[in-house]
């Protein structure tokens, strides 16, 4: 049982979009802890994810009864009040997650990685993911 | 007549007897506020050389920032604003910055040291355990050195932050000094050694006023991190015991306090995601990591 289940429509939806970003930055973050091996064709398609579903994220929160109010939404009503600030956030968490993915490109063209591209590679990670507890902390229900 | 005159007589004798107890208890605790302060006293804390940008890190790691800056609101750095609803009334942090009127510029060390580790104004007042020096209790005399050379050098703001709207009269400040006497405990006393990150988790980063289960008058007579259904704004505070991290391994402990990402990739959000922004994300990667190794410990149950 996830707190997703149960979810239907334009909740459901956006919970999957979530739930997407979740999985490839846990990818990510493993290779930086020492989880995993640093893979960067994963790493990349988990930059392309966030870029995609950054892109959309705000079209994801419509101001409809159903987007406020559906079953098991986590989405606080301060979305619908701050809309400026909730589409800055979406659109910075885009931008910083563009930069991210130009960096896992231009490595991927490297012929070995080392400490430093490593380094770069987390900081701009890091700078992307940041977004995400920016915008949890206003916005989604606990 | 006579009745009335005994129970009248009682009631003064029962008086007498409550306030001997309570002056006794008092006396109790100002004993280990002076034990505490000639601890720093005799480790010369007015004269110790401070560093400045180490203060800073003191600061991060004690939360100052988080709670004496009106995050919500953007306010300005350590104006204070910040409102605590408790059981009593709304408890407003104060202005800390640098300036001399409104904020702390003009306190020495020795009233910083008794703020943060005796919980006492500069004029004797005590201050509520919001302030959490009951954390604070074990303060080491170079970490208070050091954070007031940063303190002294901040960016003074010349506004006063509101008054605590309290509901109980302020004559009930002197029962704070009894309250002291029940909850704080005595040790460890500052300077007393304690393993790094023993002393980030329970004193600097006083993690138990979160999550750690809250009594009727506001006292954790259990600080271990076995979590808080009644958390800040009514949340529910997971418990970060060394069971409850069980599926965490040390770097995922670290790698949170650095981004606030959990091992299921999710981020942090609510009350914790400030606390990462403001505080651990500024600590060096071996106080994440002595953190997360104390959490995982047999200790933190």
């Amino acid at each position: 049982m996830s707190a997703h289940d149960g979810a239907t429509g334009i909740i459901k939806h956006r919970m999957d979009s979530m739930k997407s970003l979740q999985d490839a930055s846990k990818t990510v973050g493993n290779m930086f802890k020492g989880k995993t091996d640093y893979d960067l064709s994963s790493m990349r398609s988990a930059s392309e994810t966030f870029i995609q579903h950054g892109e959309v994220m705000a079209d994801q929160f419509p101001d409809t009864q159903e987007s406020r109010e559906g079953h098991k939404t986590e989405a606080l009503p301060a979305i619908w009040d701050n809309w400026d600030e909730f589409t800055a956030l979406a659109e910075k968490f885009t931008q910083d997650s563009r930069a991210f993915d130009a960096i896992v490109a231009e490595l991927q063209s490297l012929p070995t990685l080392d400490k430093d591209s490593i380094r770069t590679a987390r900081t701009a990670f890091f700078k992307a993911a940041k977004n995400c507890s920016g915008c949890h902390e206003q916005f989604r229900a606990e | 007549m006579r009745a009335r005159f005994r129970a009248a007589a009682a009631v003064i004798s029962v008086i007498v007897v409550v306030s001997l107890i309570i002056a006794s208890k008092i006396q109790n605790n100002s004993q280990t506020e002076s034990l505490r302060r000639n601890i720093w006293r005799n480790a010369n804390l007015s004269t110790l050389p401070a560093d400045e940008s180490r203060g800073e890190r003191i600061a991060r790691a004690a939360g100052c920032i988080a709670c004496h800056t009106d995050l919500e609101s953007d306010g300005e750095m350590l104006a204070g604003g910040v409102v605590f609803a408790t059981p009593i009334g709304k408890i407003i942090s104060p202005n800390i910055s640098s300036d001399k009127q409104y904020g702390i510029g003009d306190w020495n060390r020795e009233q910083l040291a008794e703020a943060l580790i005796n919980g006492l104004a500069p004029d004797g007042s005590h201050y509520w355990p919001a302030l959490p020096y009951v954390a604070y209790r074990s303060m080491k005399t170079q970490d208070v050195a050091d954070l007031h050379a940063w303190l002294m050098n901040t960016k003074p703001i010349s506004l006063p932050a509101p008054e605590h709207k309290l509901r109980i009269p302020s004559a009930s400040n002197r029962l704070i000094g009894l309250w002291k006497n029940q909850y704080v405990p005595k040790g460890p006393l500052p300077d007393e050694p304690i393993p790094m990150g023993q002393y980030l988790v329970n004193n600097l980063g006083h993690c138990a006023e979160c999550h750690a289960q809250r009594g009727p008058l506001g006292s954790i007579t259990d600080r271990s991190l076995k979590g808080n259904t009644r958390g800040p704004d009514g949340s529910n505070v997971p418990a970060i015991t060394r069971q409850a991290l069980m599926d965490w391994t040390v770097e995922d402990i670290a790698f949170y306090l650095e981004i606030g990402m959990t091992p299921e990739g999710d981020f942090a959000g609510a009350h914790m995601a400030p606390v990462v922004e403001h505080s651990t994300s500024y600590l060096l990667p071996e106080e994440r990591i002595a953190i997360a190794e104390y959490l995982l410990s047999d200790i933190n149950q």
